[in-house]
């Protein structure tokens, strides 16, 4: 549809490639489902880096853990428990993932992040990336998981059905992956905005000491956003899961890099950045794999480049200047 | 005896405790007691060295954040390994009067190529703070990696294969010297304090007249330098060249090295480096093959050498929570301290 | 004026939508001792910011010794001849006090790292010269006996020193304090200021201090600008500013001395 917009162009070797086989609806829906899930996962990186500065190089693996977790629900329980419905299955694998990402969260920041809170930011930053590389490489390594791809039992949880609407092929997945993102980003700007936790999250990111003169239990909140954080992160997994079902220890690293790199995008920080950040991203990224396989792969790290370069602040992000 | 005043001389001592140990280890070489794969731990331990001193420079010393170290290394193989491989044609049979020189040569071409790409990758550190220049380093390294994959020419994702092995224990040894004494160099004299002012605080090193951009361009140059030399010293070595050698896990193993050696501490990075490299190429293999004699009979399965992964990562965070200085924080061996500084 | 050593004109700086700094003006003479004083974010220290180069001014020009530095890069600026200290003490704690003072004499160095490798005979002069004259200075300040322990764990006082000392070492021609005596008693106070003196006689300086302490700006400073939420309010010698209506109210609040 959108293909009356754009034109035809002339490539190299004589061939006119059709844009609208590139900028197309479909392609649209498919990048803001990819961007769905980005956003889950940049939104833990952005709350957790807004209020302790640090990027969270092991968020990416909450989300890997996140889809285990459904793995092994899949395997272990709705294997021999099949009469359950659908709805019902859902709710309980998005609980699920949501648990053990928050679970994991919260314990890295207990025993790994916590204990270098007052020393130099590079210690947390090394520590967060040895986190990571620890998880990945014990899931890779436990003899009952092990480096390989694993079937993720998306069928089990939620099968997939097919839609054509107006020429396009669209799929119940692509609409779950971006009603679960929405209600969860739509919940998260409400508590934000609304609860007296959520006002004290901002509080802590704008201004730790205040906040601390203000009564605020600042290991509370940081412990809070690694369970909201970890907890999309862990939801995402499910959804990645079901949407791409195979799923190995490493599956975090490349999400999780992007994921970030939309919450710069977005402005690191600030939580309506990663959320825009990531759509945007989203959509780059589809549009750049079906014009040119390789540049699908770089077009984030490119994207990054381009950020810190010309507006290093993100597109929702303020100057700031140093206090010297 | 009184000792004389020439042999207190720091450097004296420095290279005259180099010179033992390379002795030491050449004569037990010699008489067939130490060679074959010990003799191999000893010359990677040598070579992990000139990588984890290089990298202290720019992530102990000039407080940069620099984790795909590896990227460098990489440049230097490669560039290194095409000239004598590809190139040049050498190979052990020729007279060493003429490989020598040449292999010598490329090693430096290998390293100054490194340094280029040190030097463009230093320049964002103009603008970009602490993490991300980590993200962006980590993004090079990759970047470099996935660049060499694709070009064919050096044998792309099958790695570049049948490189002679021109690199023997008295070469290495003396390039492992000579890096030790050029970074010492620069380390202690005005321009290494200069180094360090800008780690301890960079906003009031620029404002005691220091050029901080300059400084910290110029960590990421050396540094790439000698990374490279190692990355060439070591595919002469083993005989290849293969983009996963280089990729962030190695990076991620120098990085241990250099903190658990202590960051800004030359002793520390070349005590770390021998200790890891014993440690991953001997005592772990024997002492996972050890415990899975226990665990195949009793649990029906194997510890493998993937654990020692999950054993290293263990390791540095045990190490960044209890002990971060690393074994030697900031200080140095007495003969690592020139005399005059 | 002719022997100006520092002329700032219409100097104004944003910081996003405030205005930290307004229309600032000065015409430093050499050899003077002057003050900047007024409450707390009235804008002084943002004013030595801008001189040193931290931030670019959004209006104004700042001239040292005849040429413009208003764009210059810090380094650049120091090394042309001002040095500062800061309110908070920014010292490089993890190393030693020699080695501070040591990396003020950077800028005045002059043996490139290839010399530094090969260890050559300049090379080794001038380590020599730096670390006599470092010493030299930390006698000055009375810090010798402590050149080898680490910088943070001097006392504070003698922290404050070594700033001022590091400061030195640059061999500036204009010498900015800010909050010198901050947190000093009065007896260390009246140290300071025969430090001052001492120091700007010995080494040909102008002083530029920030200050909160009032015994000791009506003192030392020959003439003192007072700043309020960016604007100059007063300007004058000390005996006109302690009775100027406007700096009291500034300071206390409307509504009455008390």
């Amino acid at each position: 549809m959108l293909g009356i917009f754009f034109p035809s162009i002339p490539v190299k070797g004589g061939d006119f490639v059709d844009l609208s086989t590139i900028f197309n609806f479909q392609q649209l829906v498919n990048g803001l489902q990819l961007g769905a899930i980005y956003a889950l996962i940049a939104l833990g990186y952005t709350m957790v880096y807004g209020i302790i500065r640090l990027i969270n190089f092991a968020h990416g693996d909450f989300y890997m853990i996140g889809a285990y977790s459904i793995y092994f629900f899949g395997v272990y329980f709705l294997a021999g428990h099949t009469g359950i419905h659908p709805i019902f299955v859902f709710i309980m694998a998005v609980i699920i993932s949501m648990a053990a990402g928050a679970l994991i969260a919260v314990l890295a920041n207990q025993i790994a992040y916590k204990p270098l809170r007052y020393r130099p930011r590079l210690s947390a930053l090394i520590t967060a990336v040895g986190v990571s590389m620890f998880l990945e490489y014990l899931f890779s390594s436990l003899p009952f998981i092990g480096p390989s791809y694993l079937a993720f039992p998306n069928d089990a949880v939620i099968p997939r059905t097919e839609y054509l609407l107006g020429g396009v092929h669209l799929n119940n997945y692509q609409i779950i992956d971006l009603g679960v993102a929405i209600l969860l980003m739509a919940f998260l700007t409400w508590f934000v905005r609304g609860t007296m936790t959520g006002k004290a999250m901002r509080a802590v990111s704008l201004d730790k000491d205040a906040s601390k003169l203000m009564g605020i239990d600042i290991e509370k909140i940081i412990t809070i956003t690694f369970l909201i954080g970890g907890a999309f992160a862990g939801v995402a997994g499910l959804l990645a899961g079901i949407t791409y079902p195979r799923i190995n220890p490493y599956m975090g690293i490349l999400p999780g890099l992007k994921a970030f790199v939309a919450a710069v995008l977005g402005g690191i920080g600030i939580i309506p950045g990663a959320m825009l950040g990531a759509f945007l991203l989203g959509i780059a990224e589809v549009f750049a794999t079906s014009f040119n396989s390789l540049l699908g792969e770089g077009i984030a790290f490119a994207i990054l480049i381009l950020v810190l370069i010309f507006r290093p602040q993100g597109l929702l992000g303020e100057k700031t200047a140093e206090k010297v | 005896m009184k000792i004389p005043n020439f042999l207190r001389k720091s450097t004296v001592q420095f290279l005259l405790y180099s010179l033992a140990f390379y002795l030491v280890i050449y004569f037990l070489n010699q008489l067939n007691v130490l060679s074959g794969y010990p003799l191999l731990i000893i010359e990677i331990s040598l070579i992990y060295v000139i990588l984890a001193t290089s990298l202290n420079l720019i992530n102990g010393f000039t407080g940069q954040f620099s984790i795909g170290h590896m990227g460098f290394a990489a440049v230097g193989a490669y560039v290194s390994g095409t000239l004598t491989t590809l190139i040049w044609k050498l190979s052990v049979d020729q007279p060493i009067y003429q490989t020598l020189p040449l292999f010598v040569i490329a090693l430096i071409v290998g390293g100054i190529a490194a340094a280029l790409i040190g030097f463009l990758i230093g320049l964002p550190t103009l603008r970009l703070r602490g993490d991300y220049l980590a993200i962006v380093t980590l993004g090079f390294g990759e970047i470099i990696r996935t660049i060499i994959n694709n070009i064919d020419y050096v044998g792309g994702p099958r790695g570049l294969l049948g490189i002679p092995q021109l690199s023997n224990f008295t070469l290495i040894s003396i390039f492992t010297f000579l890096t030790l004494y050029v970074l010492r160099g620069i380390v202690f004299s005005s321009h290494g304090r200069a180094f360090i002012s800008v780690r301890e605080d960079e906003v009031a090193s620029e404002l005691v007249g220091i050029h901080t951009t300059k400084y910290k361009v110029l960590a990421f140059t050396i540094g790439a330098f000698f990374a490279g030399i190692a990355g060439g010293l070591l595919c002469h070595l083993i005989q290849i060249a293969h983009p996963t050698q280089f990729g962030f896990l190695p990076s991620f193993m120098v990085l241990v090295i250099v903190y658990l050696g202590g960051m800004g501490s030359l002793t520390g990075s070349v005590i770390a480096a021998f200790l890891l490299t014993i440690l991953e190429k001997y005592l772990l293999p024997l002492g996972l093959q050890m415990l899975s004699a226990w665990t195949q009979p009793t649990f029906g399965f194997q510890v493998g050498v993937e654990w020692r992964m999950v054993i290293y990562a263990l390791l540095l965070i045990i190490m960044m929570l209890f002990r971060p200085e690393g074994i030697m924080g900031m200080k140095e061996a007495r003969f690592m301290i020139p005399e005059e500084h | 004026m002719e022997n100006s050593v520092l002329t700032i004109q219409t100097l104004t700086h944003f910081f996003g939508g405030l205005k930290a700094v307004s229309n600032f003006e000065l015409d430093l003479p050499q050899g003077v001792i002057w003050g900047i004083i007024g409450p707390n974010g009235a804008g002084k220290t943002t004013v030595f910011n801008l001189i040193t180069g931290v931030y670019r001014p959004s209006q104004g020009k700042i001239i040292f010794l005849g040429e413009d530095i208003t764009n210059l890069k810090p380094h650049s600026i120091i090394q042309k001849g001002i040095a500062r200290t800061f309110q908070n003490i920014r010292l490089f704690g993890n190393v030693t006090v020699l080695d501070n003072v040591r990396i003020g004499l950077h800028p005045n160095y002059h043996s490139s790292i290839w010399e530094a490798i090969l260890r050559s005979g300049r090379f080794r002069k001038e380590e020599k010269r730096v670390r006599d004259e470092a010493m030299s200075l930390l006698e000055h300040f009375n810090l010798a006996s402590r050149w080898d322990e680490k910088a943070r764990n001097l006392p504070y006082g003698e922290q404050r020193r070594l700033e001022i000392a590091r400061a030195l070492a640059t061999k500036p021609k204009l010498l900015l304090l800010d909050e010198p005596a901050a947190g000093m008693n009065p007896k260390e106070v009246d140290s300071l200021m025969d430090l001052i003196y001492k120091i700007k006689s010995e080494f040909n300086l102008t002083v530029l201090l920030i200050e909160h302490q009032m015994r000791f700006v009506m003192r030392i400073c020959e003439h003192i600008k007072v700043m309020d939420f960016g604007e100059t309010i007063a300007e004058g010698p000390p005996v006109e500013i302690q009775n100027n209506p406007q700096v009291i109210e500034a300071y206390l609040g409307k509504g009455g001395i008390h």
